[in-house]
């Protein structure tokens, strides 16, 4: 089946099967930031009889999450026909902006060591966050923060880091954003 | 960006996956594909390995791929080579694995029952059933006693260390051959924590100087444990060697839980016998998996302390009993009968230790022999009647072999603080040839424990003999170095005065 997506900034058309899983369609690609991480994706072409599954739930790491026409979605569970027309963001791609910038200062303040697995879901989630629930310029409440990332399990960070690191990576941005102003304004 | 080997690729690489032992205990005699596979697949097993299988972990050589003997249901037996990871993996559950049992005495069906057990897929469910070292103080009787004329019982009980699956990549290896001739390796890239341990065990594997090849470490997890990344490394490096091309081998993401989150359980169990309400006795049981391979040893044995010891200090009548389960081999450093005797000291009782072996039937029956051709079947009552208090403690320490079965019983005078052997006896049945001098070496142990603790040398009858009585029962002077233990647990359980009972229950 040819899917046409919009992927890291430039169109393509990916020639696969549409009930296969976006993941794996990405690092098919090389697009390696997007891991396969509680979806145990051997559980559906292979069973090893002599070790035992270990069960886990899904799409609770992170370490696929991609960036699905702006929100940050679950990659492994996202079967490739449902990107058809959209446009599709990888950390690859998100790690050579501006916005990558503030939050990977913003995580550096608060502690926030990245393991380079789980990154995607941390990173993506932050941006999500502080594009949509920052109304007037003004940080988003705690509990906006909390409810932002409660759904992940990342491997390296507890919940309570991750939100310090959104709030120091909001006034990173702030900073970011006002100097460009005045920048701006000077001449 | 971090790279870990999941995400690295070679053009023309081959794809590898383990084929582990179904069994828990006995010999690997071959392994061999399916026949759809055959001619399509290639397999590499600890044959192919031209220099030595081993790698040191905790100053414990282990081997790369089991060549004989299982040490634990799950080792990797021989490494499966397909052009794809699907392809490697579903030929790998295909192999057949011959196996010989080693358990003797109870046929081939009863062997089975013992090495494979209820559960087929737990990989040392079966053998950590069998092989458990127990502790247990307090009189059990009488506090079985108490808890029939209690008012009533309660009970309560939490699970420690649970096993939580973390999702993280799993342990891998790329093996890369050579860009100009593609005949020699050239680099390896793994998750190693110890470059040079790596590079010293592929010489020895190899059988060659292997100063030409380069290894790359690349990410790794915190959780990854740090001594399959590098025997999947040489694993990788093997099936290199054998089949000339690059290789990639990466565990399933079920095989890395195994082996990263080696699962540590402790189940704790208090029962309180409740008599006008007021605690009248306490049960405490504490069951421990620890598993084949275990970093956190230390940690482990601190927690088995503190369950059993830390709790109820003002009730009197309590019995506490520890059960360890652990694969073919205790984890390197776990000190059982050190934790039995910390448990002793800290109760002011005695501790009854067993360590239950899944490997004799024929050693069960030389061992029941031994005993019961002596007089130590009726020393072996008394000791267990025996009143502490008096001053004269008495430690039985019993050992067995397919080779040799050995019953030692040691009495010592601790009257006023003073510790001094007073008598020991020893029956031992020997069989074969191989050993050392039983007689000459039980002596030498002997004299060993009493002066590492005693400070002293071991005490002569007024005629200058020793104080030692050795009966042999049957066959030649000569046993293998279990004797040995058997005897060390005697000494240190009349010295320390905590009863040891090595031995055999099956």
């Amino acid at each position: 089946m040819k899917i046409p997506v919009k992927l890291n900034g430039e169109n393509v058309v990916l020639e696969v099967p549409s009930n296969r899983m976006l993941c794996s369609v990405l690092r098919e690609r090389g697009l390696v930031s997007v891991k396969c991480g509680c979806f145990d994706n051997e559980a559906t072409t292979f069973r090893h009889s002599q070790c035992t599954a270990v069960p886990m739930k899904r799409q609770i790491c992170g370490a696929c999450t991609v960036m699905l026409d702006g929100a940050p979605v679950p990659s492994c569970i996202v079967p490739v026909a449902l990107a058809r027309d959209s446009e599709i963001i990888t950390l690859e791609y998100f790690s050579k902006t501006a916005e990558y910038a503030d939050i990977m200062k913003g995580f550096k303040i608060a502690g926030i060591k990245l393991c380079g697995f789980c990154d995607a879901g941390k990173i993506f989630a932050a941006e999500y966050l502080l594009r949509t629930k920052t109304k007037d310029k003004k940080l988003p409440s705690l509990k906006t923060i909390y409810e932002g990332v409660s759904y992940l399990m990342p491997c390296c960070t507890s919940i309570k880091q991750l939100s310090d690191g959104i709030i120091h990576a909001f006034n990173s941005r702030a900073d970011r954003v006002s100097i460009a102003g005045r920048g701006r304004a000077s001449r | 960006m971090k790279q870990y080997i999941n995400d690295l690729g070679v053009d023309g690489a081959l794809f590898a996956a383990i084929v582990r032992s179904p069994i828990s205990c006995g010999r690997i005699t071959e392994v061999c594909l399916d026949d759809k596979d055959k001619g399509e697949c290639i397999i590499v097993d600890a044959k192919s390995i031209p220099g030595k299988n081993a790698i040191k972990v905790n100053g414990m050589d282990v081997p790369l791929l089991c060549g004989g003997d299982v040490l634990y249901k799950g080792e990797g037996v021989a490494v499966v080579l397909a052009d794809s990871f699907e392809r490697a993996r579903e030929a790998a559950a295909r192999a057949k694995v011959s196996v010989e049992f080693k358990v003797k005495g109870g046929g081939t069906a009863a062997a089975l029952r013992l090495a494979r057990g209820t559960d087929e897929d737990n990989r040392t469910a079966s053998l950590r059933r069998v092989q458990t070292g127990i502790f247990e103080s307090g009189n059990k009787k009488k506090i079985e006693a108490v808890f029939s004329g209690a008012d009533k019982a309660v009970t309560s009980e939490r699970t420690l260390s649970p096993c939580v699956c973390v999702p993280s990549e799993t342990s891998g290896a790329l093996c890369v051959r050579s860009e100009e001739d593609g005949q020699t390796l050239s680099t390896i890239l793994c998750p190693t924590s110890s470059t040079p341990r790596l590079r010293s065990a592929l010489c020895r594997m190899l059988d060659e100087s292997g100063e030409d090849i380069t290894v790359q470490v690349t990410a790794r997890h915190d959780e990854a444990a740090d001594y399959q990344t590098d025997i999947i490394a040489l694993q990788a490096a093997l099936c290199s060697a054998v089949s000339k091309k690059s290789v990639k081998l990466m565990l399933t993401r079920a095989e890395d839980a195994k082996y990263n989150q080696n699962p540590v359980i402790i189940k704790v169990k208090h029962t309180a016998a409740i008599k006008d309400s007021r605690i009248a006795a306490v049960k405490v049981e504490v069951l421990s998996d620890i598993g084949a391979f275990n970093p956190f040893v230390s940690e482990l044995q601190d927690c088995i302390i503190d369950n059993c010891i830390g709790m109820y200090d003002h009730v009197q009548n309590v019995f506490v009993c520890s059960r360890v389960l652990y694969s073919y081999r205790p984890p390197t450093g776990f000190d059982a009968e050190g934790v039995a005797s910390i448990i002793s000291r800290s109760r002011g009782s005695f501790v009854q230790f067993s360590l239950q072996d899944a490997r004799g039937h024929l050693r069960s029956e030389v061992l029941k022999a031994a005993v019961n051709m002596s007089d130590f079947s009726r020393k072996y009552v008394a000791y267990k009647m025996a009143n502490p208090l008096d001053g004269v403690r008495r430690g039985i320490g019993v050992c067995g072999t397919e080779e040799a079965a050995v019953a030692v019983e040691v009495e010592a005078d601790t009257v006023l603080g003073s510790k001094t052997i007073t008598r020991l006896w020893a029956a031992v049945q020997v069989k074969g040839e191989k050993g050392i001098d039983t007689e000459e070496a039980i002596l030498v142990a002997i004299e060993k424990d009493v002066c590492a603790v005693l400070g002293t040398p071991l005490p002569v009858e007024e005629d200058g003999t020793p104080i030692a009585k050795i009966a042999f029962l049957e066959g030649e002077k000569e046993g293998g170095c279990d004797v040995l233990s058997a005897v060390h647990s005697a000494v240190l359980g009349a010295i320390d005065g905590a009863f040891c009972y090595v031995g055999v229950e099956i």
